[in-house]
Order: C-alpha cells, then sequence, then structure tokens
C-alpha cells in the first residue's frame, strides 16, 4: 500500500477510519472476518449501494487488497460520499465472506473480482465468471501483476509485429 | 442544497395522468398529422456522399503527413501512438524517421500533438479508399505525401441552421 | 434444437423453456441474455454479458497516463467525453492540481454535447425497438447536429480525446457561440415536435406505461445509476453530490420523477435534454477568458508549443505531461455521463505508467435490472425495458 497522507475522520460518520487527502474519501480498514460487521454497520448508516468492488495486487508486499467503494443517496449532512473500505488479503487461495446479503449490488462486480483476481467470495450463489471465457480464462487471473500484457516496441519490425493477423 | 437558490438543483415532476380515450384519438391525429406534413416538407439532413463531401470543420483531425525536413528523429510520436500505429526506423545511418500504419491508427492526433518541432500535421483527409492491407501500412514516401481528394465530387459546407438543422451549401467550383 | 433459427430454445423443467435472446445485435451491441419462460412470462433472466470485453484495466496498466484516454473513451465513444473526463479528474485529483475556469467551461460544454448526443442515440435505439421507425430517424438525425458541433470544437466527430490532465486541448474555435445557439434553437423546436410524434403518442404510451417498474427501494439496493435511478425519486446525480467542471456555477435543475417505469425513465431523458439546452446556453456566454491548461505545465512549453497555442489555439502535449508522474497514492472520481456515473479508481506508484485503474460504467451496474427486474413480465415487455434503461453493451463490457 502506498503511504497515504493520513487524515484524521472528521466526519460525522461514527466509524473508525482515515480522511483520504486526494479525495476526501473516508478509508476503512478491515479484516476478512471483520467485513460483514463493518458492512452491516454502514448500511445501517444509509450507505445502501457499492459502486465498485475490486482488489489491487501487491505481490512484492505479498498480499491482495480487496476494495470496496460504498456510496449512499441522500446521505445526511457531514457525512463522507464515499466510504473505502481495504481488506488484505494472501495471494495465495483468498477468500472472503460474500457481501451479497448486505447489498444486492455486489452481484455481478463480486463474480467479476473472482474471474479477475480469483477471489473466493463465501456465500455468493452464483460465482461464475461473468465477462471471460470460462474455459480460456480457468486459471488465468488477468488483473494480477503476474500476467503480463506485452506492449510492442516502438521500433517498426517486418510485417508489424506477431499482431497483425 | 436550497431549492429557491440559482445553481443545480434537484425538481421534482411527474408523469402526467393516463389518456382517456378522446385524447387517445387526438394524440392519434396530431401524430399522423405531423407525419404527413414532414412527408410533404420532408426535413432532410442526409448528405448525398460520396457523391457530395463535406468541407471538414477548421482543425479536423484528419489523415497525418509528415514534413520530412523538420522531422528529427525524436520517436515521441511513436512512444506517444496509444494504438502503436506509427513506428520508427532508420531511414539513414543515426537518421530516424517515423511510418504509419492505417489499419491501427485511431486519429486520436497525439503524435502530431507531441511533436516538438510541427514537423507532423493533420491533412481534411480521412476516407482515403485502399486496395488491399498492405497499401494501409505507409512507407516514408508516402507518409511524407499529402494524399489526394477524388475528383468529380462535390464539396459542400456544412451549415448549422436553425429551421432545418443541418443544411449543405454547394461550394463553387473555382 | 434447430440449428437455423434465430432463436434457440430448449426444455428446462415442464412448461419452463429456455430463451436465448442475442447475441446478435439486439440494439445497441452485442450481449446476450437467457431468458426462463413460462409461457410467456419470464420468470428467470440472466444477463450473459462480456461478448465486447477488453479488459481495458489490464491494457491501462501498460501505457503511460495520458496514453489511456483514447482507450477508455471506447467503452462509449458516443458519449467520448464524459467517460474520459472521470479518469482526468482523478489523475488531477492525484496530481493535486485543478483545471483554470476557462478549461472548465470549455469540459462543461462538451460534456453537455455529449449527453445530448447521448440521449439521442439511446432514445433512437429505444424507438427502434419499440417498432417506431419514424422517431429513429428523427433522434440520429437531430443527433448530428450535436455531433456536428463536437467536431467543430473537438476535431473528431466521436472520439475526441479532449482533455490534457490540468485543461483541454483546443481553445472554443472562433464561431462556435453563433453555431452552438442556432443548434439549441433548432433543438429546442423539434422537441415540441417529439411530443407529439413519441412522447404523446397512444402507442408508445401503452408500450410504456407501468412496464419495468423499479421501486425506490429496489433501485437503491440494485446500485443502478443516472435517469433510472432518478425515474425512480432518488435524488442523485453526480453534478450536484460532488460538483466537478463548471457545474457549481451554472443554473440548471436535474429533474426527478417517482413513478420509476419506463415511461418515466424515458420522460427523465427528454427534460434532461431540455436541461442540457439550458446549461450550453449558459455555459457558452458565461465563459471565462484565460488559460486552458494548468499554469504549471504552460511554464514548461517550448516557444514551437508557445507559437502553435498563439495562432491555433491548439494547446500541444508537453513531454512533461506526457511522462506524468503522480505521487504515490490513491483517488477516485466520478462523473456523470449520459447513461449515469461513471466510476475511476487510480493508484499511482508514482511511476509514468498507473499502477492500478479500476473503471466501473453505468452500463455495468446497470446491467444488473435484467436479473432483479425483468422476473415476471411477457417476454413482449423485453424491448421496452431494455430500451428504457438504455443499456450500451461495450460500455458494460469494458
Amino acid at each position: 500500500m502506498a503511504e497515504e497522507t493520513e487524515g484524521k475522520n472528521e466526519t460525522k460518520l461514527p466509524l473508525e477510519g482515515s480522511l483520504r487527502k486526494s479525495d476526501q474519501a473516508l478509508v476503512v480498514k478491515t479484516t476478512p472476518p471483520e467485513l460483514l460487521e463493518t458492512a452491516n454497520k454502514l448500511k445501517e448508516q444509509g450507505y445502501t449501494t457499492v459502486v465498485s468492488l475490486s482488489a489491487v495486487d501487491y505481490p512484492k508486499d505479498g498480499k491482495m487488497t480487496l476494495i470496496v467503494h460504498v456510496t449512499g443517496y441522500e446521505l445526511p449532512p457531514g457525512y463522507p460520499k464515499m466510504v473505502e473500505i481495504q481488506v488484505d488479503l494472501p495471494r495465495e487461495n483468498p477468500r472472503v465472506p460474500s457481501l451479497i446479503n448486505v447489498w444486492t449490488s455486489v452481484d455481478f462486480q463480486e463474480r467479476e473480482a473472482y474471474e479477475m483476481f480469483g477471489i473466493t467470495f463465501e456465500g455468493h450463489p452464483d460465482l461464475r465468471h461473468i465477462l471471460l471465457d470460462p474455459e480460456e480464462f480457468k486459471d488465468l487471473r488477468p488483473l494480477r501483476k503476474d500476467f503480463v500484457v506485452k506492449e510492442e516496441n516502438i521500433m517498426l519490425k517486418e510485417n508489424w509485429g506477431d499482431y497483425r493477423g | 442544497m436550497a431549492e429557491t437558490s440559482a445553481g443545480p438543483r434537484y425538481s421534482e415532476r411527474n408523469v402526467e395522468e393516463r389518456m382517456g380515450l378522446l385524447d387517445k384519438a387526438k394524440m392519434h391525429a396530431k401524430a399522423l398529422s405531423l407525419g404527413m406534413l414532414r412527408l410533404a416538407r420532408p426535413q432532410r439532413i442526409t448528405l448525398r456522399y460520396p457523391l457530395e463531401r463535406p468541407v471538414l470543420s477548421e482543425g479536423y483531425r484528419g489523415m497525418i503527413v509528415l514534413n520530412n525536413d523538420k522531422c528529427i528523429g525524436c520517436s515521441l510520436c511513436a512512444r506517444v501512438c496509444p494504438a502503436a500505429a506509427m513506428k520508427m526506423f532508420n531511414a539513414a545511418p543515426k537518421k530516424l524517421r517515423p511510418v504509419i500504419n492505417y489499419e491501427r491508427c485511431i486519429f486520436c492526433g497525439y503524435c502530431v500533438d507531441i511533436c516538438p518541432v510541427e514537423a507532423l500535421y493533420h491533412v481534411p483527409v480521412h476516407d482515403l479508399v485502399f486496395e488491399n492491407r498492405d497499401d494501409m501500412v505507409f512507407d516514408l514516401e508516402t507518409f511524407t505525401k499529402e494524399p489526394e481528394e477524388p475528383e468529380h465530387v462535390r464539396k459542400v459546407r456544412v451549415v448549422i441552421d436553425e429551421e432545418k438543422g443541418l443544411r449543405y451549401v454547394p461550394v463553387n467550383s473555382e | 434444437m434447430s440449428q437455423q433459427s434465430q432463436i434457440l430454445t430448449r426444455r428446462i423443467d415442464k412448461d419452463i423453456l429456455e430463451v436465448f435472446i442475442g447475441p446478435q445485435h439486439p440494439g445497441s451491441g452485442h450481449m446476450r441474455i437467457i431468458l426462463r419462460v413460462d409461457g410467456d412470462i419470464i420468470v428467470e433472466a440472466e444477463p450473459d454479458i462480456g461478448f465486447v470485453h477488453r479488459t481495458m484495466e489490464k491494457l491501462a496498466e501498460g501505457r503511460e497516463w495520458v496514453k489511456n484516454q483514447p482507450l477508455f473513451e471506447r467503452m462509449a465513444i458516443l458519449d467520448a467525453a464524459n467517460c474520459t473526463l472521470g479518469y482526468i479528474m482523478a489523475i488531477e485529483k492525484l496530481l493535486g492540481i485543478e483545471p483554470p475556469p476557462r478549461a472548465k467551461y470549455i469540459r462543461t460544454i462538451l460534456a453537455e454535447l455529449n449527453r445530448i448526443a447521448s440521449h439521442l442515440y439511446g432514445m433512437g435505439i429505444f424507438a427502434i425497438l419499440l417498432g417506431h421507425s419514424t422517431m429513429y430517424m428523427w433522434f440520429f438525425g437531430d443527433r448530428e447536429v450535436f455531433v456536428e458541433l463536437a467536431e467543430r470544437l473537438t476535431g473528431q466527430r466521436l472520439t475526441h480525446s479532449f482533455f490534457w490532465p490540468g485543461g483541454v486541448r483546443r481553445d472554443l474555435p472562433s464561431g462556435f457561440k453563433d453555431e452552438l445557439e442556432k443548434g439549441i434553437k433548432y433543438f429546442e423546436k423539434r422537441l415540441k415536435e417529439y411530443e407529439v410524434m413519441f412522447l404523446k403518442n397512444p402507442v408508445i404510451r401503452s408500450r410504456l406505461e407501468g412496464v419495468g417498474y423499479i421501486s425506490r427501494q429496489k433501485a437503491a439496493e440494485l446500485g443502478i445509476v443516472g435517469p433510472n435511478i432518478r425515474a425512480s425519486g432518488i435524488r442523485h446525480d453526480v453534478r450536484i453530490e460532488e460538483p466537478y467542471a463548471a457545474y457549481p456555477e451554472l443554473d440548471f435543475e436535474v429533474p426527478i420523477y417517482k413513478e420509476g417505469d419506463a415511461l418515466a425513465r424515458t420522460l427523465q431523458r427528454v427534460d434532461e435534454l431540455r436541461e442540457s439546452l439550458k446549461i450550453l446556453k449558459q455555459a457558452v456566454n458565461r465563459i471565462p477568458e484565460g488559460p486552458i491548461l494548468h499554469e504549471k505545465y504552460l511554464k514548461m512549453f517550448t516557444k514551437v508549443l508557445k507559437d502553435v497555442l498563439e495562432t491555433e489555439k491548439r494547446v500541444k502535449l508537453a513531454p512533461a505531461l506526457f511522462n506524468l508522474r503522480p505521487p504515490k497514492g490513491e483517488a477516485y472520481a466520478r462523473v456523470e455521463a449520459g447513461r449515469g456515473e461513471y466510476f475511476y479508481y487510480v493508484v499511482s506508484d508514482g511511476q509514468n505508467k498507473p499502477y492500478r485503474v479500476r473503471v466501473v460504467s453505468p452500463s455495468f451496474r446497470n446491467s444488473i435490472v435484467f436479473k432483479y427486474v425483468l422476473p415476471g413480465h411477457r417476454v413482449a415487455d423485453l424491448p421496452a425495458i431494455y430500451g428504457s434503461i438504455d443499456y450500451f453493451p461495450p460500455e458494460a463490457d469494458r
């Protein structure tokens, strides 16, 4: 995780976290066993909707961070517009409880995180590939850092490289 | 946010009541008469392309031409190309020059914008036809020549019009 | 099962049939909906998306920051300005800079031109799905006016790639204000004709009234965005919630409908078109003079770059902008696009390429509607619901 410009949670939301300077999002760090509890607390406060659920892979630190962005509609004044939940997971066999019973809106996003990072969401009723081909990407996790997409060189090659088809 | 003050604000609105039979008949008649009116007095904005060709607006990001005399071979254009359409090659020892592949080019104009000596520029042509895919790969000779527009086409100027939306005014042939 | 038939069906239970709709082009891109129907009532619907998936988030990790702009605009080229603005704003948040006021106004003008064009495109598709081919032609024809205006401003009809971090690529061309005002006057007249031909047309009304109802609570729960959520009575528009560009300085209303059916969503879009015209009128009249790129980068301009900026009003790409190295950190940004909210989350590790870019598009969030709203409706209502959601597959698949 990059060094954060730590700021105290000066918002009215009664939750432990730090306010990020760059975009005023409230960053809440939690662990897989406590994730559901944090989620429920947020939902009680009016955070009804998940905007994004994804992860960032940090092979150097040997971890993967699940990142959930939660927002609510017509929030009371003084509440942060965006809450970011961060959960550190191991890179080997990452497992985390599914949020689908808290927020229905994570349905497709958990499926996407599953196929892109290989994170298993325990309790998701329909954890399958959604965007990628289930056969071809059975064991490939495209958004992990060890999946490398080669960019072409700027020098002219015979027949414009291998990609011309 | 205060509801009355100027500035962006929400405003609640309602869908109208369901129409009664009489209203339905009236709206049917209105829609039909408008349709008939447009049949008699059509508002066509279709351009008869390729018989007519529009004069492209000033600064249109069309095809790209290299001014070989200005080029310093810094290869920034090839580095910035998001589609990897531009590549550098050795035109002479220690003389790098770019070439372009129009199979890939997306006309974003990044190469023109990054060139520190203005050696690349857009020409207002975007619709050349190639006989095969290999012709779309330009070499230095074709890349430094401005593409010619086909003859025997009527050039029209596109004018935004209050009544008709778009109007095409023929450009007088000199 | 016949291989020739367009729609394949399979019996999966007594009286339950499986119908595959797509993945040919059902209107605006390739997607498939797998329906389980009892008679002609949908009992289960499963949106099968991903036919135009390009893994943009991965591709973005291998390219310099500004090079991703043309990539991301290919999610929805009909709304190119709105879908890339969020990415540029996220970079600006990392850099801690704000574009100068004139650049903000130009961004607003292009964003609204795009919103109109995008709504007209979506409504055109909607009209043809309902079998109303006249309106399909009218919507697409009138869209051309706004595409033409955008071309004069940016130099490209659709793929504008118009922003630099900290500014825009070009200044307003001369005479743009007059042309824009002519276009607005023309379109205001046309809006009245739309009403007669489409919105108050009894046939269209009976196809839309009460169809695809999404309650306020369900809309929030499913996390749908854009005009769709506002038509269900939820006050949510990023232009108001997290103001960006020149929006906080302009006077406009964001319509809210409570009904939540396909008709409300349609009226919602048309009302938004009216508000966009209002925004455009104000923006071209109030636009301040000044630079169109952040001074931090203007200072680094060489003589050639300065000359071009003065004579052609074109901001060239300074090497400093190309080799951008935002400080380590994360930032999110969101933008209200035609179809809803674009969300970008960028992570920088201090290099000239992003460490991670997460993008969530409005259509991806709206695609969940098919799974949770379609059941209970008749198959014949599917086009009305699909069209009224304004779903755009390439945007959902990214």
